[in-house]
């Protein structure tokens, strides 16, 4: 009896305590989390937890890091081990969360830490195939002594920086959603750079074209979706000769398969048109030191913590800056004393689909070259937060995995068709990427640059250089597929196998140029050559208004500076607007009802700057998406996996063929909709629209950043309170300052190269430190919205001193 | 007596144990020095929220960073009613329960373990 009456509240306890140690569904633990001793409010501890002397196993002699007051590292280090040890040590101590979340990511593995919600998402990501490739990368790269060499001594810094935790000290992150990092490993790099291949190259329209054709016939496809734009100014200027013989390709006698009658049911989401970039480089002859400035903002997702961060990194044969990719040893976009490099991403067609006809429903077998050929099945195996478990069975042919089986409503991947198989360049496992980007590091000239692009693969890049030699130069670069003219613009057929890729465009035959007359070298993700290249690349790049007026303003710089070329990264001007609106605003004023006349003002008398506080910027943008709308979703609608021309057509059929067909509504079959009718009825629907969400017309209301939204999200985005919104910025996607909702300049970077020592600026939209509560997890952000550029200090030896220091740390080997 | 042996045990224990070692040192101290149970439990309590709050508020004023705001609006996610708390309050009140509780019953889990085996 005495037992009973006394056993009651040790019992309470335990289940108390048992109750706080545990998740509560999405809630984490609360008596760890709340523990002052042990939760969210030790992180708040931290920011200078580095005291100036620390003891490290796996340091060989001490390194000296100075940490400016940016809070930008610059190891020293007596060799190259330590110095990518304390590369992945450092960039551990400020960004572990984040480069894990990216490698769970295209490993396929977030349900393991976010439970069933991501379960398609993930199930995507591995029927992609991109950790069964990063596997057989890391392989090749065994035999990489060098790579190998960088990359185990980067993740021996990583682990060393684990290994020193426990729960009290965890990034915020894994304490809100519950679990540990585990150990850090070469793979896991890998993993890192292939969801840049994913970003950047993980798109495909050949699914939703090849609808069109099946729906309208190749005259109009030939009209409407043509292999080259009205109007262009290619990468490598037209007129640059072509000093090689090119490979034979051969072109098969069919090159389509047999087209279903029925439409290919999968909806295929557009390539994002804010993922994109700008870089160039001007000659002595164009600036003020007579020597190169170069120039780079790459535009990707924008991001909390960021995608970059930046460093020095010095050791003997070494002694470089720029942003290193957290997981990443080296460093990716940034500059030395003697060059400067910068990439933008190419956007060729290196992802297409073959039909497969398999022999039976257990898919084990697929015709191939007048054969039954065995397929690979691989089960792959999920793990979800609560335990379960879930299998799913992945097919490869010999071209690459088929990502979808069959068309299911909740399948994530809105890229793969159904039943068919994907080439894809991101499964391509020679060659080193990270190779390049170490030896770029350490180049001093042309020669050096060149000979480093030699062993790049993917995503495609368009690197930029300059050297203090005075030699600018841009080359297309990553593994090219030969392929005949339009190969993969629609579905392969599968069964052919003269519809294989046939190999790859030679690197020395890859489109470049070297000190181009015209005094600069530019790229802003649109075509990479003329139609004289002797190689078909892909029949749709990024609409050509940003490299135009990039180009356009090179070409009238004179006597230039860093802030000229930071001026250029900031350019509003709208070219789009400037093509189409002289065409549109008659028909505007011969229709005009007076509610209508204060917004055709503002349109006549805008300076066709997308500034942060324009409302014609706004009504301008609305109405050119609502244009675009109003004219294609009537043939190609979207819900039935169609897909629109391009920007360039679509403006070309607006100012020179008003009574082109396209403009009468299909689907009222007793009007002809006329030219007049579509862009009246647009504009009014894009006004109507503007004052529904955002209210009545006014400076407040409409401004373009209000519109525009520009947020730099979490990486969890149900994080909110870690991100943020409502970024007061200018641009737009088809603008040189490419901020759009979600994307835009990731980091700008300005170089003046020297013949003593460059002066560099540059920062992004983030801070360096990954944690929510520290004062450099947002601190440049305001900064960058207002197109400001921080000087760079770049350190000549570990002793100078420099005026804008925070403090030293020295780590030494530990016994 | 009993209220800072709990404190100062506690936090001790607290800065080198996990969380749960705040319940264990109330349980322990209980079972040796608690006259009655409802001492046991209230000065436990009481401990425990003091400890966690007192420590929870010079981390929230020490100055360095704010990480209670974010974490607040993390859990009041959309929720109209409770934006309007203020994230201290609300973060107060959960550690207020959750220190109140366990070392409430585990001061208590201590006096009755004493009074079962003596």
């Amino acid at each position: 009896m005495k037992f009973i009456k006394f056993l009651w509240s040790p019992l309470v306890a335990i289940a108390l305590i048992y109750f706080f140690n545990k998740p509560l569904g999405s809630v984490p633990p609360l008596g760890k989390f709340f523990s002052p001793f042990h939760g969210f409010l030790q992180n708040t501890t931290q920011e200078e937890d580095l005291s100036e002397e620390i003891f490290l196993k796996g340091v060989n002699e001490p390194v000296k890091v100075v940490y400016d007051s940016n809070y930008v590292p610059h190891v020293f280090a007596a060799n190259e081990d330590d110095l990518y040890f304390t590369q992945g040590y450092l960039v551990a101590k400020d960004r572990l969360w984040q480069m894990e979340f990216y490698t769970l990511v295209s490993s396929g593995r977030l349900t393991e830490v976010v439970g069933e919600t991501a379960f398609e998402f993930d199930r995507y990501n591995r029927r992609l195939g991109m950790a069964r490739a990063a596997e057989e990368i890391v392989e090749n790269q065994k035999k990489d002594e060098k790579a190998w060499r960088i990359l185990t001594a980067y993740a021996a810094g990583v682990n060393t920086y684990i290994s020193q935790l426990n729960y009290k000290k965890l990034p915020v992150e894994y304490k809100i959603l519950g679990y540990e990092p585990e150990e850090w490993t070469p793979l896991k790099t890998i993993l890192m750079l292939m969801n840049m291949r994913q970003t950047l190259n993980g798109q495909s329209d050949d699914f939703r074209l090849t609808n069109v054709l099946a729906q309208y016939g190749m005259e109009t496809v030939n009209d409407l979706f043509p292999d080259y734009p009205s109007v262009e100014s290619p990468i490598i200027p037209s007129g640059t000769p072509w000093n090689f013989t090119p490979e034979k390709v051969k072109v098969p006698e069919v090159t389509l398969p047999p087209l279903q009658k029925e439409l290919l049911s999968q909806y295929i989401t557009r390539p994002d048109p804010g993922i994109g970039s700008n870089n160039w480089a001007i000659s002595g002859s164009k600036s003020a030191t007579g020597l190169p400035i170069l120039a780079n903002d790459p535009h990707l997702g924008l991001s909390l913590p960021s995608i970059w961060y930046q460093m020095q990194l010095s050791a003997p044969g070494v002694n470089v800056y720029g942003v290193a990719l957290p997981g990443c040893p080296g460093i990716v976009i940034g500059f030395n004393k003697d060059v400067a490099w910068g990439v933008t991403n190419v956007g060729s067609d290196v992802m297409d689909f073959y039909q497969i006809r398999f022999k039976d429903s257990s898919k084990k077998e697929y015709w191939h070259d007048n054969q039954w050929k065995p397929t690979k099945i691989y089960i792959e195996e999920f793990r979800f937060k609560n335990g379960k478990v879930m299998q799913d069975t992945l097919v490869y042919t010999h071209h690459g995995p088929v990502v979808y089986n069959e068309d299911k409503k909740d399948n994530y991947g809105k890229n793969a068709p159904a039943g068919h198989a994907m080439k894809w360049i991101a499964h391509y496992t020679a060659g080193s990427d990270l190779s390049t980007f170490l030896a770029l590091n350490r180049a001093h000239n042309y020669d050096d640059y060149r000979k480093a692009l030699a062993v790049y693969s993917a995503p495609a890049q368009n690197f930029v250089f300059a050297s203090n030699g005075n030699d600018i130069a841009i080359t297309v670069n990553g593994k090219l597929p030969l392929k005949w003219k339009d190969q993969g613009k629609f579905i392969l057929d599968g069964t052919n196998p003269e519809h294989d890729w046939q190999g790859y465009i030679p690197y020395e035959q890859n489109p470049t140029v070297k000190n181009p007359p015209r005094g600069f070298v530019s790229s802003a993700n649109q075509f990479s050559t003329d139609p004289t290249y002797p190689y078909y690349l892909g029949w749709r790049f990024a609409p050509a208004y940003r490299g135009r007026r990039i180009n356009d303003r090179l070409t009238h710089l004179t006597n230039a500076n860093a802030d000229s070329l930071r001026s250029i990264q900031n350019d509003n001007y709208n070219l789009m607007a400037e093509r189409i609106l002289p065409s549109l605003i008659p028909v505007l004023e011969k229709h005009s009802t007076p509610d209508m006349l204060p917004s055709i003002k503002l349109l006549k008398e805008w300076n066709r700057q997308n500034t942060a506080t324009s409302v014609a910027a706004t009504i301008f943008e609305t109405w050119a998406a609502e244009l675009t709308r109003w004219i294609w979703d009537d043939e190609f609608p979207a819900e039935k996996n169609m897909l629109y021309p391009s920007n360039d057509r679509t403006a070309q059929l607006v100012t020179t063929e008003p009574a082109g067909r396209w403009f009468d509504n299909i689907n009222t079959a007793d009007t002809v909709e006329t030219y007049d009718y579509i862009v009246l009825g647009s504009f009014k629907a894009s006004l109507d629209s503007l004052t529904r969400h955002h209210g009545t017309m006014n400076k407040e209301n409409w401004a373009w950043y209000k519109v525009k939204n520009t947020s730099i999200n979490h990486l969890v985005p149900a994080f909110k309170s870690f991100s943020r919104a409502t970024i007061k910025n200018g641009g737009g996607s088809q603008i040189v300052n490419a901020s759009t909702s979600r994307t835009g300049p990731s980091w700008r970077m300005v170089v003046e190269l020297d013949k003593e020592w460059p002066r560099a600026y540059g920062l992004y939209p983030g801070g360096q430190s990954g944690r929510p509560s520290s004062k450099y997890y947002d601190n440049m952000i305001d900064d960058w919205a207002e197109g400001k550029l921080n000087p760079l200090i770049f350190m000549k030896t570990k002793d100078e001193k420099i005026s804008k220091h925070l403090k030293n740390v020295i780590i030494n080997p530990k016994k | 007596m009993l209220y800072l042996l709990i404190i100062i045990l506690g936090a001790v224990g607290s800065l080198v144990g996990p969380w749960w070692v705040l319940p264990l040192v109330a349980c322990l101290i209980c079972a040796l020095k608690a006259k009655t149970t409802r001492q046991a439990f209230w000065v436990s309590a009481a401990a425990g929220v003091t400890l966690w709050t007192g420590y929870s508020l010079i981390l929230a004023f020490s100055g360095k960073e704010n990480l209670v705001d974010k974490i607040g609006a993390l859990f009041t996610g959309d929720n109209a009613l409770l934006a309007h708390v203020p994230s201290l309050a609300l973060i107060l009140t959960i550690v207020t329960l959750v220190a109140g509780l366990t070392t409430g019953f585990a001061g208590l889990a201590g006096r009755h373990l004493r009074m079962m085996f003596s």
